[in-house]
């Protein structure tokens, strides 16, 4: 009991959060009449701060929300590609009409391109925006593309 | 990188969430803590350091919102406290204070200066070592000890002056 000194509470209260497992202390405190009563002590303290654990749990629609909140963001940069996107078509197109008869046409019939197009938009869209935001920016890009082949087709004949 | 959220949010969502709760002992700011404390977590993802348990640095962020909310909602100066816990009327969100001796205990822990109860919160509620504490506060190992050892001490002393 005298080969070394008395715990500290400090020591005792890491021994009892299982902070410290140095032998020679655990020994000295599991042997030691004055330190088993400072130890019922110590253990109080910790059993009455141990009535702060809580049970509330999150609700189960937190990480959808979560996610709902986290989609979203990159909402503006997309859609002012897919902006972009139609006005560099349409610019393309009233500037020299030619040249988009001429994307059309390599190798490729108009429903391919369109069909091909609408499945590559809604693929880069859908990473970047929730369903509602797909919808709408996909239903002008429609309008877009079908507007251009109704003209398309008008000039070819 | 969502799916190291989803993890995040399944292993200490709940912990967030109560610690949050003992903050502001209230449901609903609780998870609108918890929410923005993951939300910081995604936007910052590339400087957490997959090797260590993501705990401590959620805990890092939950904290400096939770100490936000109490500067801007009802920290006061510790001998104010004992009037404003006097007033303190739980709303209807605050149904999980009915639980036997929970009210003593949020006026106790909301008298306690800052500096204990952070240590106290999380060591029993967010259930972190005393390593985990020292990153989560930038505090030395002895001083953990030595807050943890205080603020058990006073939340005794004032438990046992409100009974
Ligand atoms: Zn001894």
């Amino acid at each position: 009991m005298t080969d070394i000194q008395c715990l500290d509470e400090v020591t005792i209260q890491a021994i009892i959060d299982g902070e410290e497992t140095d032998i020679s202390l655990t020994k000295h405190l599991d042997n030691c009449p004055a330190c088993q009563g400072l130890k019922k002590q110590v253990a109080e303290l910790v059993k009455t701060s141990d009535g702060l654990r809580i049970d509330a749990d999150l609700p189960p629609e937190f990480y959808e929300n979560l996610m709902d909140r986290i989609e979203v963001r990159p909402f503006p940069i997309a859609l002012l590609a897919a902006v972009l996107f139609g006005l560099v078509l349409f610019s393309a197109y009233f500037l020299n009409p030619g040249y988009i008869t001429w994307w059309f046409t390599v190798g490729i019939t108009h429903q391919v391109g369109l069909i091909f197009d609408i499945f590559f938009d809604l693929l880069v869209l859908s990473q970047a925006l929730g369903p509602l935001s797909v919808i709408t920016v996909l239903t002008a890009l429609v309008a877009i593309e079908v507007l251009i082949l109704n003209k398309l087709r008008v000039m070819e004949g | 990188m969502q799916k190291l959220l989803q993890d995040m949010v399944e292993t200490y969502g709940n912990q967030v969430y109560r610690l949050a709760l003992r903050y502001t002992g209230n449901m609903h700011q609780a998870q609108d803590i918890t929410q923005e404390t993951f939300l910081r977590a995604y936007k910052h993802l590339d400087r957490f350091d997959r090797s260590k348990p993501a705990g401590p640095w959620l805990f890092k962020i939950a904290g400096n919102l939770c100490r936000n909310w109490l500067r801007d909602n009802r920290e006061v100066p510790v001998e104010m406290a004992d009037n404003l816990a006097q007033s303190t009327n739980p709303g209807p969100e605050e149904i999980y204070l009915e639980k036997e001796g929970e009210k003593e205990l949020m006026q106790a822990l909301n008298n306690m200066p800052l500096i204990y109860r952070e240590v106290l919160l999380l060591r029993h509620v967010g259930e972190l070592s005393y390593t985990e504490i020292g990153y989560t506060l930038s505090l030395e190992l002895s001083q953990v000890k030595n807050r943890l050892y205080r603020g058990r001490i006073m939340l005794k002393e004032m438990l046992r002056k409100g009974e």
